[in-house]
C-alpha cells in the first residue's frame, strides 16, 4: 500500500513540475553541468593547467573559444573543469548540513523538553553569526583546500536545516501512525528513521536545492576572497580574481566565470521553486 | 513596553557571549603559534617564550577564555592586534562608520526600490512588467556580489568614466558600491513584497474596500499595504544583516577601508584579535538590527500584542 501511494505522489510531483517552465530549463541546464563536470577531460579542448606563453590574454578565437588566460591557459578548458569543483562543493557541502542538520533538528523535534531547548539555542547563537563570515572564519581557521571548503560551506548551514526538519518532525509527531509504531515497540531510531523522516521529505528536498545553489556562491565567494581552492585548479570565483587586474584590458576573463556562476545559481533557483510549487501546491509563496 | 524592551535586551547578553565563546574555540584551536606571526620565523626560542608567558598564551583554554571575555565586557578590551601594534577595539572603531554608512545607505536604497517594484508587479499581475521584473530578481540573486561588483567597475568606470572604481568618501564613490551590495537585496524584497502583497489583495476586506468605491491608490497603499509589511519588514531586517556580512566583499572589490577590509587583510595576516572583534562587532549589530526589527512589528501591525 505504502510502496503505491509513494508512486503516485512521484508521479504528481513530476507532472505538475512539467508544467512549470523554468523548472524544466533549470533541470536541462543542470543536466547539461552534470554531464559536462563527468566528461570533463573528454570535453576540453585543453588541459586546465597547460600554459602557453605565446598565447598570454589572447581575446576569444577560433582556436580559444573563450580567450586565454595570463599564463595562456585557455579560459573554457577552465570553464569546463570548474564545472566539476562547484558541483562537488555544492553536492558534498549540502550533504554534510543535511545530515547534521537533519539529525539534530530530528532529535530536538522528537525529544523536546531540555534535550529541544538546548539544541536550538546553540542553533540560535550560530545564527547570530552572518553565514557568509561564519564560513569565513572557519575556512582561515582550517586553512585552503577542496575538502575544508566544503566544510566551511557546509556548517554554515546547518542550523537552517535543522529549524526546518524540527518543524516538520513537530507537525508529524503526535499523529496515530506514529503511536502505532510506538505501540508495536518500535525504537526511537526506526520510528524517526522509517515513520517520521518519509513524511518530512518535501520541505528538506526544497531546501536541499536552494542550500546547492547557496553552497555554489558561497564557495565561489570564498575562492574569490583567496580562502576556497589553490591554483591552479580552476574554480569560477577564483579565476574572477585572477581576472580583476586585467579588468581594463582582457574584459572576457572577468565575464565567462561569472556567467557560469550565475547560470548554475538561476538553474538550482529554479528547480528549488519548481520544487516548492510542485511537491506542495497548498503553498503559494 | 519598556519592561519588555528591556526583557530583549537581557536575552541578547547570552547570545553575544556565546557568539564570543565559538569564535575563541574556533580560532584557538587554529593551526599557527600567535608569536610566530608577531615575531616572525627567525627569532630565538627564548623570544618565543618570553612573548607567550607575557601574553598569557601558555594558559590553559579556559583561562585564556575566561581572560578574553571578561576583558571584552568590563573594559571594552579586545585584545591587540598582531600586526598594527594596536588595540582592536581603535583598530574597528575607525573602521566602523564606514560599513555601517555602506550597509545603511545598501539597505535604504534596496527598499527604496524593492518595495515599490514589488507593489507594481503585485498590482499589475501577469502583465510585462512583472514578468520582466520577475526574471530580473530572479537574476538578482543569482549573481555573485563581487561579479556584479566587477561589471559594474567594468560599465561605468572603465567604458563609461562616470564613476570612479575605488572609495567611499565623495558622493561619487559612494554609486557604485552602494548599488553592488543592494543587488541581491532589492530582488529578495520585491519578490517578497510582491508575494506578500497579491496575498492581501486577494482578501475579502480588500474586496469590500474596492465594493464600496474606494479609490485604487488608497485601496492598495492605507488597505493592503500596512498588512502587506510584515513579511517585507522581516526580509529587510535579515537582508540588513546579510548586507553587514556582504560588506566585506564589496569593500574587497571597491577598496573600501571598513570593517571588512580589516578583516580581510587580518585574515592574510593570520591577526585573529582582529578576526574575533569583526564578526563580534558585525553579529552584535545583527542582533541589535533583530530586535529593533521584532519591536517594530507591533508598532506596524497592532493586532501583536506585546507579552
Amino acid at each position: 500500500m505504502f510502496r503505491l501511494h509513494n508512486n503516485s505522489m512521484l508521479k504528481y510531483t513530476l507532472i505538475r513540475l512539467k508544467r512549470n517552465y523554468l523548472a524544466v530549463v533549470g533541470f536541462i541546464i543542470l543536466f547539461f553541468l552534470i554531464i559536462t563536470a563527468i566528461f570533463a577531460d573528454k570535453l576540453a579542448p585543453y588541459g586546465y593547467a597547460e600554459q602557453n606563453y605565446m598565447m598570454i590574454r589572447q581575446p576569444p578565437s577560433s582556436t580559444h573559444m573563450l580567450g586565454t588566460d595570463e599564463f595562456g591557459r585557455d579560459v573554457l578548458s577552465r570553464l569546463i573543469f570548474g564545472s566539476r569543483v562547484s558541483l562537488q562543493v555544492g553536492l558534498i557541502a549540502v550533504s554534510i548540513s543535511l545530515i547534521a542538520g537533519g539529525a539534530i533538528g530530528a532529535v530536538a523535534g522528537y525529544f523536546g523538553g531540555r534535550t529541544e531547548n538546548l539544541l536550538m539555542r546553540v542553533m540560535d547563537v550560530q545564527l547570530a553569526i552572518p553565514t557568509i563570515l561564519l564560513a569565513i572564519v572557519i575556512s582561515s581557521a582550517l586553512g585552503p583546500g577542496l575538502f575544508n571548503l566544503m566544510i566551511a560551506v557546509g556548517i554554515t548551514s546547518i542550523p537552517r536545516f535543522a529549524r526546518l526538519m524540527r518543524a516538520a518532525v513537530l507537525s508529524v509527531k503526535g499523529m496515530e501512525f506514529i503511536e502505532a509504531a510506538r505501540a508495536m515497540g518500535a525504537s526511537h531510531f526506526r520510528i524517526i528513521m522509517l515513520y517520521i523522516l518519509p513524511n518530512c521529505m518535501a520541505p528538506l528536498i526544497v531546501q536541499s536545492t536552494l542550500s546547492v545553489a547557496n553552497a555554489i556562491l558561497f564557495a565561489a565567494t570564498l575562492s574569490f576572497l583567496g580562502l576556497g581552492i589553490q591554483p591552479p585548479y580552476p574554480e569560477w570565483g577564483g579565476m574572477l580574481s585572477a581576472a580583476r587586474p586585467y579588468l581594463r584590458n582582457s574584459a572576457y576573463l572577468s565575464i565567462f566565470p561569472g556567467l557560469a556562476i550565475m547560470i548554475t545559481i538561476v538553474a538550482l533557483n529554479c528547480i528549488g521553486d519548481g520544487l516548492r510549487d510542485a511537491l506542495d501546491p497548498k503553498q503559494k509563496r | 513596553m519598556l519592561k519588555y524592551i528591556l526583557k530583549r535586551i537581557a536575552l541578547l547578553v547570552p547570545v553575544v557571549l556565546s557568539v564570543m565563546i565559538i569564535l575563541f574555540t574556533i580560532l584557538y584551536f587554529t593551526p599557527g603559534d600567535p608569536a610566530r606571526i608577531v615575531l616572525g620565523q627567525d627569532v630565538t626560542a627564548e623570544a618565543i617564550a618570553a612573548f607567550r608567558s607575557e601574553r598569557g598564551l601558555d594558559d590553559p583554554y579556559l583561562v585564556q577564555l575566561g581572560r578574553y571575555i571578561y576583558r571584552a565586557v568590563v573594559h571594552a578590551d579586545l585584545g591587540y592586534s598582531y600586526v598594527m601594534r594596536s588595540s582592536v577595539s581603535s583598530e574597528l572603531s575607525s573602521r566602523i562608520p564606514v560599513t555601517i554608512k555602506l550597509a545603511f545607505w545598501a539597505v535604504a536604497f534596496s527598499t527604496l526600490l524593492g518595495i515599490p517594484l514589488g507593489i507594481i508587479c503585485a498590482v499589475k499581475q501577469y502583465s510585462l512588467l512583472d514578468s520582466v521584473t520577475t526574471l530580473l530578481t530572479l537574476l538578482g540573486v543569482s549573481m555573485p556580489t563581487f561579479w556584479t561588483g566587477l561589471l559594474l567597475i567594468l560599465a561605468f568606470s572603465v567604458h563609461l568614466g562616470w564613476f570612479p572604481s575605488m572609495g567611499f568618501s565623495s558622493v561619487n564613490e559612494m554609486v557604485l558600491p552602494i548599488v553592488t551590495l543592494s543587488g541581491s537585496a532589492i530582488a529578495l524584497i520585491a519578490r517578497i513584497t510582491r508575494s506578500s502583497m497579491l496575498e492581501v489583495i486577494k482578501s475579502d476586506y480588500i474586496r469590500t474596500a474596492r465594493a464600496k468605491g474606494q479609490k485604487e491608490s488608497i485601496v492598495i497603499f492605507r488597505h493592503a499595504l500596512p498588512n502587506a509589511m510584515i513579511p517585507i519588514l522581516t526580509i529587510i531586517g535579515m537582508q540588513f544583516g546579510m548586507l553587514l556580512g556582504g560588506s566585506i566583499i564589496t569593500e574587497a572589490v571597491f577598496s573600501i577601508s571598513g570593517v571588512g577590509r580589516l578583516m580581510l587583510d587580518a585574515i592574510n595576516m593570520r591577526d585573529y584579535p582582529i578576526i574575533q572583534g569583526g564578526v563580534l562587532f558585525i553579529s552584535i549589530a545583527f542582533c541589535i538590527i533583530n530586535l529593533v526589527v521584532d519591536l517594530l512589528y507591533a508598532f506596524i501591525d497592532p493586532r501583536i500584542h506585546v507579552r
